[in-house]
């Protein structure tokens, strides 16, 4: 008690002891201060941040999810894959065609052949005009007929116009005897020791070295950006999620029997929901509305809106699993203006 | 070292933000409500037949209503005995309840008390629970006032079910129909005639206590007057003589007062007048060459609405109770009649004729928002449910060449024009009068 005083005092000496100038200065910035306060208002660092969720309007067609509901990434992841597929087929000899062109098959057979073969198309000149300088052109056609045979994806273009040569070749016996003797199920053609083709080998090792170099690095690259983009897209949910959502709880939403409703009335409730995308007991409240509770209808009105997560066909809600961070937390603005037909 | 915390506590609440999910429905479904009704459990085997009764007629009651679905009882899992002691919830989320009644029925001496419990399925919880006690003849009214009960703790509205319905009985060709009054619940039981048909009777009105009926009767065969009936002792009497023709009366809300038409010989035409009961005296109300009828107050006895001739053609008039500040609400074209004005005081009810067809119709008390809710041949005479939700009104059959059919059935309506039934009467009715809650 007696420090107070003590403190009292020196507070009072303290100001005693300022100059009108200062003291008036001190006075003017305090008053400042709480206008500011008054004017701007004190922030509120409890208050749920809204998320940004775009207008949209209500799709009922749930097929639209399905559509809209496949990740980015994947057909980014599709596309690139592509990309990398082309850029591959693009050196001779590389043993990472074949493995990137399973890959192809398996995993999107339907987008890959319209890319491929739109792509494919200015690889087959460069690798026609190679084939047709070199000896070993025959053996190499004939190797990818086997291959079109097997794998009909990219390799499809590049034996396709090597027949042209092999139409005008068709005489030799050779190549008959060729033929059968590529028929064996031989896995490489035997090589022909010339200096040129050794000095070729040597350069597409070197190329594709480099290349493979720099495919790595981009696929570093890819892969960075990927997982960037997974971050980014799992800290919001997507329109169908959303959207899907929405609908499930408009099913949910029976509208209060007999109540007439104003126009305008909006109730918003706020739960919290558990992993398993159940309501947490007792968590359903309302947070806001501007029915006055003296409204005879108050009761049913805000009883129906928070029985709309109660409905056993909303448990369990339609949410992705994976993003609960972003859904843990949910706020429902039941807006009447539309359903004020409902007496 | 203070002041880094400080700051680094700021930070951290600022940062601090819970994030939330906002979705926004404005679209929901409008469906009758889920509701599953047991049989009221007791241990004695007599009053557990009552139990099963007054759970039927709550039944019927909601389902008339057309707000709620009855769930068919075999889909019930849990039996009435331990539901009398605890619903098991997950068993009537199931079978997609959206409410639940129980119900218990003791009997001690002559009296049978019955107790229920209103259940929210989906919350767990229990919304309303009573407790009513009576003799056991009195088992049906208290079946309508437990409808009402839920009726009201659900949807927010009063209840309707504890009332009863006055109409003419007609039978007979269309040319001589003997005309009754007759009396019964809304939903068609203890139904019975008031008069025995011997004269003409029109225009059935409750007082607001529904212990009495003014209407308007041709006893005297040729001076019609309006008349007030007791329903409990049976006795008639005349409200007033007059010179000439007195009729369409209508009580007050405060049941003091009777407001009718009165056509004076000496005036030439039918004018507004009020009577008071208690002193016999009356008071005009419209002054004007024009017919002036059909008068009804609004609830709160402040303001009456009438039709009149008076532009040309039938039009409603509004105006306060002592007959100034005149004005018209209908707007549009056709000739308007018998207006009501709803318990709820917001919208009036009328009868309207237009292009070769009659219309029920409502509006808002300024002439607003005008709408029709019923169409026929020939439909007639609006009575309000004290809910003011729904509506009773006859509806007359074309009549063939060969002088059959003509026939006039009371039907019930929504205010919304939906949920429309034809209400069995032992006869044909007209000029139905929905009585005020009787509790």
């Amino acid at each position: 008690m007696e420090a107070l005083i003590l403190k009292n005092n020196r507070f009072i000496t303290y100001i005693n002891n300022l100059g009108s100038e200062s003291l008036g200065f001190y006075f003017s910035f305090i008053l400042h201060f709480i206008l500011l306060l008054f004017a701007i208002g004190l922030p509120n660092f409890f208050e749920p941040a809204p998320i940004n969720i775009p207008n949209i309007i209500p799709i009922e067609i749930i097929n639209v999810t399905d559509v809209t509901s496949i990740p980015k990434e994947v057909k980014e992841k599709g596309g690139k894959k592509v990309n990398k597929a082309i850029a591959e087929t693009k050196k001779f000899n590389n043993s990472e065609n074949q493995e990137i062109k399973k890959v192809d098959i398996k995993t999107k057979p339907k987008i890959e052949p319209k890319e491929s073969k739109n792509l494919i198309t200015p690889k087959e000149d460069v690798v026609i005009k190679e084939r047709i300088k070199t000896p070993v052109k025959l053996e190499k056609e004939t190797v990818s007929k086997e291959k079109t045979e097997s794998l009909p994806s990219k390799k499809i273009k590049p034996k396709i116009k090597p027949k042209i040569i092999t139409k005008s070749e068709i005489v030799n016996e050779k190549k008959i005897s060729d033929v059968i003797a590529k028929a064996q199920p031989k896995p490489k053609p035997e090589p022909q020791f010339s200096i040129a083709s050794m000095l070729k080998d040597l350069r597409n090792e070197q190329s594709s070295q480099t290349n493979e170099k720099k495919e790595k690095e981009k696929k570093s690259e890819n892969t960075t950006d990927q997982e960037k983009e997974i971050n980014k897209e799992n800290l919001q949910l997507s329109i169908s999620e959303i959207d899907l959502l929405r609908q499930q709880l408009s099913s949910c939403w029976i509208a209060p029997a007999g109540s007439v409703i104003g126009t305008g009335m909006i109730i918003k409730i706020s739960a919290k929901i558990r992993p398993n995308r159940r309501v947490y007991d007792n968590s359903v409240r309302i947070v806001d509305t501007n029915i006055s509770k003296s409204n005879k209808f108050y009761g049913p009105i805000t009883e129906s809106a928070m029985r709309t997560l109660l409905n056993p066909e909303c448990i369990p809600l339609k949410l992705p699993k994976d993003k609960y961070n972003l859904w843990k937390n949910i706020t429902i603005t039941f807006d009447h203006s539309i359903m004020q037909g409902v007496q | 070292m203070k002041k880094t915390i400080f700051y680094s506590i700021i930070i951290f609440l600022i940062s601090f933000k819970l994030h939330s999910l906002e979705v926004t429905l404005t679209q929901g479904t409008i469906k009758p409500t889920p509701i599953a009704i047991t049989n009221f459990y007791s241990h004695n085997n007599k009053t557990l037949k009552i139990g099963k009764n007054i759970s039927m007629v709550i039944s019927d009651n909601l389902e008339r209503s057309g707000l709620f679905m009855p769930i068919e009882r075999k889909a019930f899992i849990q039996d009435e005995e331990s539901l009398s002691n605890l619903p098991r919830f997950e068993d009537w989320k199931i079978i997609k309840a959206q409410h639940l009644i129980a119900g218990r029925i003791y009997k001690k001496n002559e009296k049978i008390s019955v107790e229920f419990r209103l259940y929210d399925v989906f919350s767990q919880k229990q919304l309303l629970g009573k407790k009513y006690e009576t003799s056991e003849k009195n088992w049906r009214r208290v079946s309508h006032i437990i409808s009402d009960a839920i009726f009201k703790r659900i949807t927010g509205e009063g209840g309707y079910f504890d009332t009863r319905v006055v109409y003419v009985a007609e039978t007979g060709p269309k040319e001589s129909k003997q005309k009754r009054l007759a009396i019964m619940d809304q939903d068609q039981a203890n139904h019975r005639f008031l008069t025995d048909g011997s004269y003409l009777v029109l225009t059935p009105r409750f007082s607001p206590n529904s212990q009495k009926i003014t209407y308007m009767s041709y006893m005297t065969r040729n001076s019609p007057r309006v008349y007030i009936f007791d329903i409990e002792t049976g006795h008639q009497e005349i409200v007033g003589e007059f010179p000439g023709m007195t009729f369409a009366p209508r009580f007050s809300p405060d049941g003091k007062k009777i407001i009718m038409s009165y056509a004076d010989p000496d005036v030439g035409n039918s004018e507004i007048y009020i009577l008071d009961l208690a002193t016999r005296v009356s008071s005009r109300i419209t002054n004007s060459s024009a017919i002036d009828v059909s008068a009804s107050f609004s609830p709160d006895g402040k303001k009456i609405v009438f039709n009149s001739d008076r532009s040309g053609r039938r039009h409603l008039y509004v105006a306060e109770s002592d007959g100034k500040n005149l004005k018209r609400i209908s707007r549009e074209g056709g000739s308007y009649y018998t207006p009501v004005w709803s318990p709820r005081g917001d919208t009036i009810a009328f009868t309207k004729q237009e292009g070769g067809q009659f219309y029920i119709g409502v509006m808002e008390t300024d002439g607003s928002n005008e709408r029709m809710i019923a169409k026929s041949f020939h439909v007639e005479g609006p009575t309000w449910a004290p809910n003011g939700r729904y509506l009773l009104y006859f509806k007359e059959e074309r009549t063939a060449e060969d002088g059959s059919g003509g026939e006039s059935s009371l039907y019930s309506i929504d205010l919304t024009g939906y949920n429309e039934r034809k209400i069995i009467t032992p006869l044909g009715g007209s000029d139905p009068a929905w009585s005020p809650l009787m509790h």
